[in-house]
């Protein structure tokens, strides 16, 4: 599957949502308009006949009566009104969501599950999230988990990667399997790869103004003045009709939204059922947990009163009263015939003892494998170095058949992987990493690590170091990529300290170099998010031609020490240059590649307009996938690239 | 309807979206603190489960020890007890006050055993003894990190209950009191981490 095309697809939705937006809000100051028109015209034509006999007069008279009330002015101003009341209601919820998935994940009675859990459950689908991420190439997000929620269900928000969680209930940590959680997972990363997540959470803003109207007349019948004076009663009416009215308004505006979302995210679920199988090559597993959703009590509802307006993320359909036009998923039955095309169409009970025992059945059997495996690779290591020689564990891992899933997590040995969950541990492995072989440096460093002394940091960072230098070099962006939740558990002020320090041990050398520089930029651009709005830097340049030259530099620079052959690297450069957009220019030679200048160029490329900068990354794809393998450095470079530029991280599958 | 109307209701809108966002804030900054607690909740509970195998490799070898192991035993329960009772509620001070008290008590236990075994070189070279306080003082790090960044978060959310416009609304927003910050008695010790090592 083309994650790409999905993800312009997901763009184009976006285009026809804005339509139907339109749509509705025309829609909206129509039927203000009309709603105030009845509203004056009952007070003022027919006073004494009452509302009732004013209704029926309307009914029975000619509309002309009605439209000689009609008024321009008015119905600009209403229209005014009603447009601001709309759009400060998308600007607030905007604003909001701008702070990423966290405050979704929050807004629903979720808490953070630690990466360093002793709870088999929550271990369990932190695991499985960690294989997910490792599976598809992206970071690992936080995991929230609703524990008040007893449906079997699970979503996934952020504006970006870099910002997304997923978030499960408790349901589904307990009734499903570790196959079936898999499924689950794999179809809420998906949504995340394609795209679907910021379109979710535009669609929540948009809903968010379109039903606010609503809110406000709900608000006014409410406070209308319970009895008043005879002189005041005209008033009290009047507000209780202005407040009906809003309610009639709310009510179009509901179901306008309702259309809107459910008709864009319907198809999209269909998709992420599909990229699920594809991830997991397993279609059992998340056809069994739709199949547990339709045998289970509680289903996949929640009980959140937040759910409403979210229920569009979710896996399984949270609410129980919109069904078909308006049901944000197709049915059970739909989804789970298109994966299993000759299912007999029974639902899944399970029995809780049952369960529980398949559980620890499958902890052992997962246990037993870590183990084995571990064996034969200190068996074959030690083998070879009695013959001689110096086999990578790394590399026999990656011949061995185990579920590709597994691979990625299997290379680092499990140590390190444990201290990779603890935010003292990830810290102390970040700045391990970036240690220096020189002594001399290394003292520098270590007394910069001694000023505002985090207790055990360093002693940890000493320990860890001899099993840091024998890990491959391959698996250092997976390990850093592996800390990140840990690293987003610090709290602000620790993690200013900790980016300060990051600063401080890299130009301890008085220079900063690639290796260096790419792991700065891929931690500030997954963790910057957490702790902060970020502000994007102001866009300056609109077309390629602008930069062409920083273009033209960087791409060089990409093109060297992504070791290509001397003969391949012209054909390389000239095709990430076409495939900008951009024509007439050369590679420049190895010598002019100064990482200096290539860092201030990258940054200047992070100052194009959005549009542009699909082209630029799609021209750096293109070229380093050229000749049909990308090497670490070049994926290396490229994530960082991306980062820097506040792009999605592409897909690096050749 | 006239301009001047419309722009009063703007303002009134405008108002309103503003307090919205105070009570929203407010529940966020009291989320992020009560989650940092589980962080500390996790940790300590590893240190809690370490102490009955420290107690029961020390005892095979200090037979005439037995008041200070006890002790220890008791404060770790207590301890134990009253973390339980943190983490259900991180917002009151009381119980804040009672887990800081019985870790106060249990550092006290922990450094009369590790004065104790001062005696016992045998015990001292024994690898189980020697890889559970290795493992102890770790756990010691880590929760005086996780509890800076607790009481990191508990700052963030008073700091902003007292600020201006805020403190008007917090009482009755269910916010009528600052959460109270972490922490432990005797704070020199624990940074320099129980002297049960060696």
């Amino acid at each position: 599957m083309d994650f790409f095309s999905q993800q312009d697809k997901a763009r184009r939705n976006t285009g026809v949502l804005v339509l139907l937006f339109v749509i509705a809000v025309l829609l909206l100051i129509t039927v203000t308009n009309l709603l105030v028109l009845l509203t004056l015209w009952s007070f003022d034509g027919s006073a004494d006949g009452g509302l009732r006999g004013g209704v029926a007069a309307l009914v029975y008279q000619d509309t002309g009566v009605l439209l000689s009330q009609m008024d321009w002015e008015r119905f600009f101003l209403i229209g005014m009104a009603v447009a601001g009341v709309v759009f400060c209601a998308i600007i607030y919820k905007w604003l909001q969501l701008a702070e990423g998935g966290k405050r979704i994940a929050e807004s629903l009675g979720g808490s953070r599950i630690h990466p360093n859990t002793d709870d088999v459950d929550k271990k369990r689908v932190l695991n499985v999230v960690e294989e997910m991420a490792i599976a598809s190439g992206m970071p690992v997000p936080s995991v929230y988990l609703m524990e008040a929620e007893y449906g079997i269900n699970a979503f996934a928000a952020g504006n970006t990667p870099a910002d997304a969680v997923v978030g499960v209930t408790l349901g589904c940590i307990q009734k499903l399997n570790r196959e079936q959680l898999q499924g689950v997972i794999a179809h809420e990363f998906s949504h995340i790869l394609n795209g679907d997540m910021r379109l979710n959470l535009r669609l929540i803003a948009i809903l968010h103004g379109i039903v606010f109207i609503g809110s406000v007349g709900e608000l006014l019948l409410r406070f209308r003045p319970r009895s008043g004076s005879s002189s005041k009663r005209g008033g009290g009416a009047q507000l209780f009709m202005l407040g009906f009215a809003l309610v009639v308004v709310g009510w179009l505006g509901t179901f306008f939204g309702n259309l809107i979302r459910s008709s864009v995210s319907r198809q999209r679920e269909y998709l992420a059922d599909a990229s699920a199988v594809q991830f997991t090559r397993n279609p059992q597993g998340i056809s069994d947990a739709l199949k547990i959703i339709g045998g289970h009590s509680y289903g996949a509802e929640l009980t959140s009163p937040n759910t409403g307006e979210v229920s569009h993320l979710f896996f399984g359909r949270s609410l129980k009263s919109l069904t078909g036009l308006f049901s944000t998923h197709p049915p059970l039955l739909e989804r789970i015939a298109r994966i299993e095309p000759d299912w007999d169409g029974s639902y899944i009970y399970a029995k809780p003892s049952e369960l529980k025992k398949q559980k620890s059945r499958e902890d052992a059997a997962e246990a037993e494998r870590r183990e084995r495996q571990q064996k034969l690779i200190n068996a074959a290591v030690l083998g070879a170095a009695i013959a001689g020689e110096k086999l990578d564990p790394a590399e026999l891992m990656l011949t061995s058949d185990v579920n590709a899933v597994h691979q990625g997590l299997k290379q680092i040995p499990d140590r390190l992987q444990q201290q990779a969950r603890e935010p003292l541990g990830a810290m102390a492995l970040i700045f391990g990493l970036l240690q220096s072989d020189a002594a001399k440096v290394r003292d520098k460093q270590s007394a910069y690590l001694q000023q505002q002394a985090t207790p055990g940091l360093i002693e940890l960072i000493a320990e860890l170091k001899e099993e840091l230098q024998t890990l491959s070099r391959e698996m250092h962006f997976p390990l850093l990529e592996l800390t990140l939740p840990a690293l987003k558990c610090m709290s602000r002020e620790q993690y200013q300290l900790f980016k300060h320090r990051l600063l401080l041990l890299m130009r301890a050398d008085d220079n900063i170099d690639l290796y260096e520089w790419c792991l700065y930029q891929l931690l500030r651009h997954y963790l910057d998010p957490e702790f902060g709005r970020v502000k994007a830097s102001r866009p300056k340049f609109k077309v390629a031609q602008q930069i062409s030259e920083e273009y033209r530099l960087v791409l060089s620079m990409l093109v060297h020490r992504g070791h290509h052959e001397p003969k391949d690297a012209e054909k390389a450069f000239n095709r990430g240059i076409g495939s900008a957009g951009l024509y007439n220019l050369t590679l420049l030679p190895e010598s002019a590649c100064d990482l200096e200048v290539f860092k201030k160029a990258v940054t200047k490329l992070g100052c194009c307009y959005p549009t542009l900068k699909p082209k630029l990354i799609k021209g750096f794809e293109n070229c380093v996938k050229q000749d049909g393998k990308i090497t670490l450095i070049e994926r290396e470079m490229l994530t960082s690239i991306a980062a820097v530029m506040d792009s999605p991280i592409p897909n690096l599958e050749v | 309807m006239e301009i001047g109307t419309i722009v009063f209701l703007v303002i009134v809108a405008a108002i309103i979206f503003y307090i919205v966002s105070i009570y929203n804030n407010l529940v966020t900054f009291k989320n992020r603190y009560q989650n940092a607690f589980s962080q500390i909740e996790v940790q300590l509970k590893r240190r809690y489960d370490l102490i009955p195998n420290l107690v029961e490799t020390a005892k095979g070898y200090m037979k005439h020890e037995r008041e200070t192991l006890e002790a220890v035993i008791s404060a770790r329960n207590e301890a134990s007890a009253m973390l339980k009772g943190a983490a259900a509620n991180p917002a009151s001070a009381s119980a804040m006050g009672n887990l800081a008290g019985a870790e106060g008590v249990l550092q006290g236990a922990l450094g009369r055993l590790s004065v104790v075994m001062e005696d016992y070189p045998d015990l001292k070279a024994n690898e189980n003894m020697m890889q559970l306080s290795e493992e102890l003082t770790t756990t010691e790090n880590r929760v005086a990190f996780a509890r800076q960044a607790f009481n990191d978060a508990v700052t963030a959310y008073n700091t902003f209950r007292q600020t201006f416009p805020p403190v008007f609304f917090a009482a009755n927003f269910g916010h009528p009191s600052d959460a109270s910050l972490l922490e432990f008695e005797d704070r020199v010790e624990i940074q320099a981490a129980p002297k049960v090592s060696f």
